[in-house]
């Protein structure tokens, strides 16, 4: 008897030793890098071939709000890839170098490159509704949570006509045009949203203009005296004009929200799970800088643009009426602190019984001004900033996502932040000083936040003899020129990054690396180069540079 | 010719990328950005997976199909729910079901000690028989065996001034007994059967906004008889065979009443930060049976609320007192004597725990904010601790300390966006154990049912 248990014991041993090691083998197996291609990068998403226009997607709004609050959150909570890993792994879809290929979802714009005055000022267009003729009332704005119109200008185009609550006049307009212009700086894809005043007389009615009734239950015709008590009600008048938020109608087919986890199943060009693409995660980055905390999925839209059959989908941004520190009808400071539903905050105020305020509740907002309500800069954390309902993508922020992100982030100057508030027509000059300088110390936050963690050397460049970079960190003033401190090796490697021996350390003066012979080319393995940055607080994780032997180009970058 | 071609092709070439190309210009931190081209563009790949990632994940997969199953079929629910417009303000959860005669059927549902698991029927009928009249029916039933069917009308005058008729009848086949007075004994649980009838008109008066005043007249007959003895509980009769309570096992009948007075300074309903409430009543039974029962119940309650160190931290305290004397040739029938119900509770103890002619009792709550669904003070969940002492007795001088009976605990309070309280969930604990509860009542801020919502009115002066 003892034999035999013995004997089973030692079975057991033997099993448990095999499965333990394969655990062990397959636990060190890391995740490999895509090998170096020596060839030009991909700066396109190919997602733009011909579909058949795809079926209308119309999400309910309270099924999809508790599946993002409750479900997927459930979800992640309980995936123990999260718990090793706190995320969901890299994005699929950067390039060698880090960057996002354009696609019907992103445009590298700030990014990568200065935009001007007028760029910044127009945005995706700077005409609002034709002024040629009235604008022909057609029907009421459907959903949300202000009023409005939806109207037709005499150039024939559909524009949605928003006022603002009567209790925050000139609030949220101005803040959705402001945000749509720096969503749309920033790459993403937006309407055309302007702020119009104009008169009493600019507007007529349309023949079949109707409104709903308060309860959603029918509707009435609108007539002359009920578009007069509602403009009343809006109380959007300033000098005795009306001012108001003209979005312009896509054109195109619309198809509904667009997922934040998954791809849309009837488009072929869909190739990416939302909740993998990086401009879909570093999102969550902008949003928190602008406060644009109402990122729902019925805040976007997928458009089929083209011909039905030779058309793609197209992927915008909609709506970004809470943001800058309003929230579409009335304010509330907890939002971009917290979850609409937010278990851990709200397990935090259970157990500290109530004798720790929320941060929220202690801001010394500015009051004193009606325009702006809640933003500020004091005590915001791009990290732990929420949205009110919490997404997939969103969840899936990485550090590279993050960085990515702060990129764009800190590439707006403070000149540029003050052309597209601007643009928001604040009546208060001092509304727009705020905005600028509160933005411009979120903007400073959010870049210390991630090039803290990645060094921010970026943007590199082989000519043959050097290999230059620049220094994000020096060139956008976030860090003393005194205290930094750059060094460099080298070796070279194939396209598994696979090498010989690392060169010594050499200290540069900038983030510029010279060879001390001549790369050779002819070998057929890449220039790798390692740089570090010291800010006074110790070396940051490295950066890898890789040269391609036969383009002569920088061929990725590994942060 | 040749730079011409040159020229064209360029151009072409431009025009094609222009038009193909996302980006706004070639331009570019990284240099000149190249055009769209077979080798510029991709479909991006899902990025190597290390091996350990897969098999991490095969006991989350396996274990997680119990739960993707819940979730699959509670979205469904909820969707469907949706789909059907149960959300909506217009909802028939809100508003009711129109028939073509006009009347809005609506589902009830609730959920207590006493009565278990409660669902019925309400048919609500506005502007009848008058102009600002409203009426309403409703039949329920529950998983301890109630069943009642009321009616009631309602009329508002102006702004301030409502009247109320009502009439009802109730069949209770398990209703708790433990005895009568402070000593009675949790182990004495018995059950009995309470048949309660009812018909009764009130007058509701405010007073600018700080006083109202609730003059009441109704005609009631309440009998308590034997239950049907088919679970463990013993019957009343004969676990309490040595001294049954007066008035079992008949009918008292009668006439009541009553009258109240409310003063009010709170600021709002569901969780007030400041002010006061006081409550006084009296209501007098005569009965129009043969027993000669005839009785005062007199007594009110004192409440106030403080803000604390932060805005939304609340002290809430209540102070009770409830007597019963009879005045005529027989005792209060036990039917007709006070228990433990809201909003004079012992936490801790059901609502027929105990019985008596008198009550008295402490509450303290301590109240901050838990859930807040925009900004304090409005929508959200307050967590509350609190703590309960208090006594029931038949004379006052059965009152002592070491018979106080004291119960704390934990609890959740969910005010709704118009600010008025809507739903508590609690944990007490008292010397007789752990009482979870969901109510739909308040301790604090109490507003009973009246005769319109057919609630039983016994007695009247809770």
């Amino acid at each position: 008897m003892r034999v035999a248990i013995r004997c089973r014991s030692c079975a057991d041993g033997r099993i448990a030793t095999v499965l333990l090691a394969g655990l062990v083998i397959a636990m060190s197996a890391v995740a490999g890098r895509p090998p170096l291609r020596d060839g030009p990068v991909v700066w396109y998403e190919d997602d733009r071939r011909p579909i058949p226009v795809p079926d209308q997607y119309d999400p309910l709004p309270i099924s999809s709000e508790i599946r993002a609050t409750v479900s997927r959150p459930i979800g992640r909570a309980l995936d123990p890839v999260r718990w090793l890993t706190g995320a969901d792994g890299p994005a699929w879809n950067p390039n060698a170098l880090g960057e996002v290929p354009g696609s019907t979802w992103f445009t590298n714009r700030m990014g990568l490159r200065r935009l001007t005055a007028e760029e910044l000022a127009t945005g995706p267009g700077r005409e609002g509704p034709s002024r040629d003729g009235p604008w022909e009332i057609i029907g009421a704005k459907q959903g949300g949570v202000t009023m409005g119109f939806r109207i037709r200008d005499a150039a024939g185009q559909v524009w949605l006509l928003k006022f603002d609550p009567p209790e925050h006049p000139g609030q949220s307009i101005r803040a959705g045009v402001v945000s749509n212009l720096i969503l749309h700086a920033c790459g993403y894809n937006t309407p055309v949203d302007r702020v119009v005043v104009f008169d009493r007389d600019q507007l007529s009615l349309g023949v079949d203009a109707s409104l709903r009734t308060v309860r959603g239950t029918g509707e009435v015709r609108l007539t002359e005296a009920n578009l007069d008590s509602v403009l009343q009600a809006t109380d959007s008048v300033f000098d005795g004009r009306y001012h108001a938020l003209a979005s312009r109608f896509l054109d195109g087919i619309p198809l509904g929200p667009i997922r934040h986890q998954g791809t849309r199943p009837d488009d072929p060009n869909d190739h990416v799970p939302h909740e993998h693409r990086r401009e879909w995660r570093g999102l969550r980055v902008i949003c928190a800088w602008i406060g644009h905390n109402d990122t729902k999925i019925q805040n976007t839209l997928a458009m089929y643009e083209g011909e039905p059959g030779a058309g793609h989908v197209a992927h915008y941004l909609l709506d970004f009426a809470s943001s800058l520190g309003t929230s579409g009808a009335e304010t509330f400071a907890k939002f971009n602190f917290e979850y609409g539903v937010d278990l851990p905050a709200s397990l935090g105020r259970l157990a500290t019984l109530g004798l720790r305020r929320d941060v929220w509740q202690t801001m010394p907002w500015p009051t004193h001004l009606d325009e702006v309500a809640h933003f500020h800069s004091l005590h915001f954390d791009p990290r732990s900033w929420s949205p009110i309902y919490p997404n997939s993508a969103f969840a899936n922020l990485t550090t590279e996502d993050g960085y990515w992100a702060a990129k764009i982030v800190s590439a707006f100057t403070d000149r540029d932040l003050r052309i597209m508030v601007e643009q928001g027509r604040y009546q208060d000059p001092r509304a727009v000083d705020w905005l600028v300088e509160h933005l411009g110390r979120r903007r400073d936050i959010i870049a210390r936040t991630w090039f803290d963690e990645v060094a921010p050397l970026d943007f590199w460049t082989w000519d043959g003899a050097a290999l230059s970079g620049h220094d994000l960190g020096l060139e956008r003033g976030l860090y003393p020129v005194e205290e930094t401190r750059y060094r460099a090796r080298a070796r070279l490697v194939d396209e598994r990054r696979e090498g010989g021996a690392w060169s010594d350390w050499r200290a540069l003066e900038g983030p510029v690396w010279s060879p001390d012979r001549a790369f050779d080319r002819t070998a057929g393995r890449f220039l790798a180069v390692q740089f570090q940055v010291d800010r006074g607080r110790g070396w940051q994780d490295p950066i890898t540079v890789y040269v391609g032997p036969r383009s002569g180009r920088v061929v990725a970058v590994d942060r | 010719m040749r730079s011409a071609l040159l020229a064209i092709t360029l151009c072409v070439t431009l025009l094609a990328v222009s038009a193909a190309t996302p980006v706004d210009s070639l331009r570019s931190h990284w240099g000149p950005l190249p055009a769209p081209s077979d080798s510029t563009r991709a479909i991006p790949t899902a990025p190597p997976t290390p091996a350990w990632k897969h098999l991490v994940r095969v006991p989350y997969y396996v274990a997680a199909v119990p739960l993707t199953a819940v979730d699959w079929t509670a979205r469904g629910l909820i969707a469907e729910a949706e789909e059907a417009g149960l959300f909506r303000p217009s909802s028939f959860l809100v508003q009711g079901i129109r028939d073509p005669l006009g009347n809005f059927w609506l589902p009830t549902g609730s959920l207590s000690d006493d009565r278990g698991l409660e669902v019925g029927v309400v048919a609500q009928r506005p502007h009848f028989p008058g102009d600002y009249w409203v009426t309403r029916v409703s039949a329920t039933t529950s998983t301890r065996e109630a069943h009642a069917l009321t009616g009631g009308m309602r009329s508002r005058f102006g702004d301030d001034t409502w009247f109320e008729v009502g009439t009802g009848t109730v069949r209770e086949d398990n209703v708790d007994f433990h005895g009568l007075g402070w000593d009675s004994a949790e182990e004495d649980l018995s059950e009995y059967r309470r048949d309660i009838d009812w018909i009764g008109s009130s007058w509701r008066q405010d007073w600018t906004g700080l006083a109202t005043t609730t003059l009441a007249v109704m005609h009631s007959t309440v009998e308590a008889l034997d239950g049907d003895a088919d679970d463990d509980v013993g019957e009343l009769r004969q676990v309490h065979a040595d001294l049954l309570p007066p008035g079992f096992a008949s009918a008292s009948s009668g006439v009541t009443a009553a009258a109240k007075l409310e003063l009010d300074s709170t600021t709002r309903d569901g969780n007030p930060a400041d002010g006061s409430r006081l409550v006084l009543r009296a209501e007098r039974f005569w009965s129009t049976d043969d027993s000669g029962a005839e009785s005062w119940t007199w007594g009110g309650s004192a409440e106030h609320f403080l803000e604390l160190w932060w805005p939304q931290r609340t002290l809430a305290i209540k102070a009770w007192w409830l007597r019963q004397e009879a005045t005529g040739s027989a005792p209060i029938p036990f039917t007709r004597q006070l228990d433990n119900g809201d909003p004079h509770r012992l936490r801790g103890f059901g609502s027929d725990r105990f019985r008596a002619t008198g009550t008295t009792g402490l509450t303290v709550e301590y109240r901050w904010p838990f859930w807040i669904l925009n900004e304090p003070g409005g929508a959200g969940v307050d967590a509350y601790l609190f703590g309960d002492v208090g006594q029931f007795f038949d004379d006052v001088s059965e009152i002592r300390a070491e018979r106080l009976l004291t119960s704390g605990g934990l609890g959740l309070r969910a005010i709704g966006t118009d600010g008025g309280f809507v739903l508590r969930t609690e944990l007490a604990v008292g010397r007789e154990g752990v009482e979870l509860r969901l109510s739909g009542q308040q301790m604090f801020q109490f507003i009973k049912a009246g005769f319109y919502a057919g609630s039983d009115p016994l007695p009247f002066v809770r």
